[in-house]
């Protein structure tokens, strides 16, 4: 179902958007400093209360879809529908407290001028009240909850994204004042990316690659990296080994905003997991809403697609668990498919399939100079032809699109 | 509880109750006396008690439905006889008669009127009613439990009324005494206290001699009054002036725990429940205990007779303690918000003087009344901000959801506001 292109035009969406500013530590200080005042003002007047804490809701009902006019992004945003924490309600006590001990903790980070990761934060945290934090989501949470309310982005609060990330591939980096890094000749595991989005921003990037390939499994990335197939298909390769982060977004967003006519492809597993991956990758996620939305790339599904279910084994298939029906439901109802995608997510659904080692076998086949040991058998050196047919078709239709050579060598 | 009771007792009860509405009718300064006489050495040893008021006279319809429940004693134990003596005020004759207990209402041989003796000298007017019975095996035991009995009429220190017991114990080398007397001051209190008031004061009293265990007020439990706190509340199922109904009464007397304490206090950490009817101490009824257990004391919440009567003269008590003393009786759910309290005042002052900024310090020193920069250590700031976010809660104690939801939100929004933020269980967050 096609959104509706008046609410998803972007100025009706701009109005309604509302955004997670990035700001220098002395504003985000400066921010903490009026919240805890207010509360005192309150605490103290005539008619004293204890002011409750309005975050802006991440949740579907305030969430939109945002259609740029000059470029095919699309992304998903929040309005400024606000729910108020409260202390006076039992359950919500704790979640109050939470978000206040994650405000203090993140104002002495600012004051001391550092950056800390999520995880020291949740190692801090426990140290200091273990009745309040439990576990790392819980920690992420309230991160998120203080973003919600003090409308700054995750790392103007001094809080590092831990990313996971990795890019390899035919592109050069330039960290100021550091060495230069070849992602084409590094070892399979890639260029690790940094959690600090002030250092990506401030990479130098230069790049002949026609396309940047997302890959879901580590596993796959490093497999095609071994097999150096950036140099076949000239590409960078980037992975967040699984579900993205932040970082790994940004980079994204940085590279394809650097080279605007590489073609993003993603390669994923196919099923509702792989696609909400991808989601996120295209419009951002309502969760981080608030600053997701800028990262938002258009990125295209390569694979696995349900054309290639034909030549795979029933063997390797099986059975959707109870997290992917989940996720395919909440996509399902969610705005922000296309009707291809949502075909192919209803047929995940009706045919229950879910295929996540395939992925690995189909890739084997993607390298034409491939000698290694083949899992599926004759059937599957077609497919995975096939899929790399695919590539190279694109690949040599780009090419003959493009008037000028394109290709930037160093 | 009645069941448990002798029909001795029983009807020791109803009959000083009797006496106690007779001496309430009469509307000027009565006395109730009981006697009681213990013959020890006989077989079987008995009691010969009386009970002897100067209220009005008696017409008898009150003794006519005396029924204690008999049939288990046996006749050796106890005739069933009742010797009454009363007059009015305006009779020229002081009246004798000798009701029969065992014998059926409509009989005959109820009620035997005896020959009127006549009142020569003096307008007064009064009843005295005496019984002997062998039902009481264990005499001790007995006296046992009327002196408490006693006690707790004092307690009510109804107007108007005094009241005393006298013992007699009968034996071979003679005979002994014990009086019980109530003091003059309970006597002599200003009319104008309404009932609630005075029970409110004897039971403070009774509280501060610990239940009547000692003579005077426990100096090591109580330095001061201030150590009780108490409420009362008053509920009336009376539609008119002229209807029927009832009025309850309570008192709640509640005091908190000393550093130091005396041993009978040690021993006695309990509650304790007392009920009267009609201004007799009786066993709490069932209607009660059905009212005090179906109090959900951790909020109070109404729910939904006698046993809505009673509940709701408790439940005005204890609104009268929490309204007098803040943070006394909170309900549960406040005190699950005030767990929380001491944890997020921490938070606030560490955020306070984490900060490098003088003016910001200073600021939030005046908001919060504090002197001075250098006497702000996180531990004032703490114990400041503690002490104000709990007496927020206090206050809004018993406060219906919606008064209690409505406070201002930190900073202004634009948007809709939603009442409130529900955890979120399943959402996966990006890291």
């Amino acid at each position: 179902m096609e959104p509706n292109l008046l609410e998803s035009s972007l100025f009706y969406a701009d109005q309604r958007l509302c955004s997670a500013e990035i700001l220098p530590p002395s504003q985000v200080r400066a921010r903490i400093e009026v919240a805890v005042l207010n509360f005192l003002k309150n605490l103290t007047a005539s008619n004293p209360t204890i002011s409750n804490l309005p975050l802006i809701s991440r949740k579907y009902d305030n969430s939109g879809l945002r259609h740029g006019l000059l470029s095919d992004v699309s992304s998903v945003f929040l309005s400024h529908s606000v729910c108020a924490r409260s202390l006076m309600r039992a359950n919500n006590a704790k979640a109050f407290v939470r978000v206040w001990m994650v405000m203090a903790m993140c104002f002495r980070i600012l004051v001391q001028g550092k950056l800390a990761t999520q995880r020291e934060l949740f190692y801090k945290l426990l140290c200091d009240a273990p009745e309040y934090f439990r576990s790392q989501r819980q920690v992420n949470r309230a991160v998120q909850d203080v973003v919600a309310l003090l409308r700054c982005t995750r790392h103007s609060l001094g809080i590092m994204a831990s990313s996971r990330g990795a890019v390899i591939g035919r592109m050069v980096l330039e960290e100021p004042g550091e060495q230069i890094v070849d992602c084409s000749v590094i070892g399979n595991a890639g260029y690790a990316i940094t959690g600090d989005l002030c250092t990506l921003s401030k990479l130098v990037l230069h790049s002949d690659a026609r396309y940047i390939i997302i890959i879901e499994k580590d596993a796959i990335f490093q497999r095609l990296a071994e097999d150096h197939f950036f140099n076949q298909i000239p590409c960078i390769l980037i992975t967040s080994k699984g579900y993205p982060d932040i970082a790994t977004r940004f980079l994204l967003h940085r590279i394809s905003q650097t080279f605007p006519d590489m073609t993003i492809l993603a390669l994923m597993d196919w099923n509702p997991a792989g696609l909400a991956i991808l989601c996120t990758y295209k419009f951002g996620s309502v969760t981080t809403g608030l600053e997701s939305y800028r990262y938002a790339c258009n990125v295209k599904w390569l694979g696995l697609r349900a054309d290639d279910l034909q030549i795979i084994p029933q063997q390797v298939m099986m059975q959707l668990k109870p997290h992917d029906i989940k996720t395919a439901k909440s996509l399902m109802s969610s705005k922000l498919l296309q009707e291809r995608y949502q075909a192919e997510l209803s047929l995940m659904q009706r045919r229950l399939y879910r295929l996540i080692t395939f992925n690995v076998i189909l890739l084997h086949e993607i390298r034409e100079k491939s000698s290694k040991v083949h899992r599926s058998g004759k059937r599957n050196a077609v497919s995975g032809k096939r899929a790399m047919r695919r590539l190279v078709r694109a690949h040599a239709r780009t090419r003959r699109e493009t008037s000028a050579n394109c290709c930037e060598r160093k | 509880m009645a069941t448990d009771f002798s029909s001795t007792r029983r009807l020791f009860r109803s009959l000083i109750y009797l006496a106690v509405q007779r001496c309430r009718i009469a509307e000027t300064l009565c006395r109730l006396s009981i006697s009681i006489r213990c013959f020890r050495v006989s077989t079987p040893p008995f009691v010969r008690i009386s009970i002897s008021d100067t209220g009005v006279g008696s017409s008898l319809v009150e003794f006519q439905d005396l029924d204690p429940g008999m049939c288990s004693v046996s006749s050796d134990k106890w005739d069933g006889m009742l010797s009454i003596t009363t007059t009015g005020i305006r009779d020229k004759d002081i009246h004798n008669y000798r009701l029969n207990l065992r014998e059926a209402l409509t009989s005959k041989s109820r009620l035997n009127t005896l020959p009127p003796t006549r009142k020569n000298h003096g307008t007064f007017s009064g009843t005295e009613v005496c019984f002997s019975t062998a039902e009481e095996d264990n005499v001790d035991d007995f006296m046992a439990w009327v002196f408490p009995f006693v006690q707790k009429i004092f307690l009510l220190k109804t107007p108007n009324l005094a009241v005393d017991l006298t013992v007699e114990h009968t034996e071979n080398l003679g005979s002994r005494y014990n009086h019980l007397l109530q003091e003059t001051d309970d006597i002599y209190l200003p009319l104008s206290l309404s009932n609630n008031e005075r029970l409110l004061l004897s039971l403070q009293s009774y509280v501060l001699r610990h239940r009547n265990a000692l003579d005077k007020e426990c100096q090591l439990c109580f330095t001061s009054r201030d150590h009780l706190q108490f409420g009362t509340g008053v509920a009336s199922n009376i539609q008119n002036v002229r209807g029927s109904g009832q009025i309850v009464e309570v008192a709640i007397v509640i005091t908190s725990v000393q550093s130091q304490c005396c041993l009978w206090r040690l021993n006695h950490a309990t509650s304790q429940v007392m009920y009267f009817q009609e201004f007799t101490p009786f066993s709490v009824s069932q209607s009660s205990i059905d009212a005090l257990t179906s109090i959900n004391w951790r909020n109070y919440e109404r729910t939904s007779a006698d046993r809505n009567l009673i509940k709701k003269a408790v439940k005005i008590a204890l609104d009268d303690l929490k309204a007098k003393y803040a943070g006394l009786l909170l309900s549960f759910h406040s005190i699950k918000i005030r767990n929380h309290v001491p944890d997020l005042s921490r938070t606030l002052a560490g955020l306070i003087l984490s900060s490098n900024d003088p003016e910001f310090h200073s600021e939030c020193a005046s908001l919060l009344g504090l002197q001075s920069n250098d006497a702000c250590t996180k531990e004032t700031v703490d114990a400041c901000i503690r002490e104000k976010i709990i007496r927020i809660i206090e206050m809004n104690d018993g406060k219906m959801k919606v008064e209690r939801g409505s406070a201002p939100c930190l900073f202004e929004c634009e948007g809709q506001v939603k009442e409130h933020c529900p955890e979120d269980k399943d959402d996966s967050v990006e890291e």
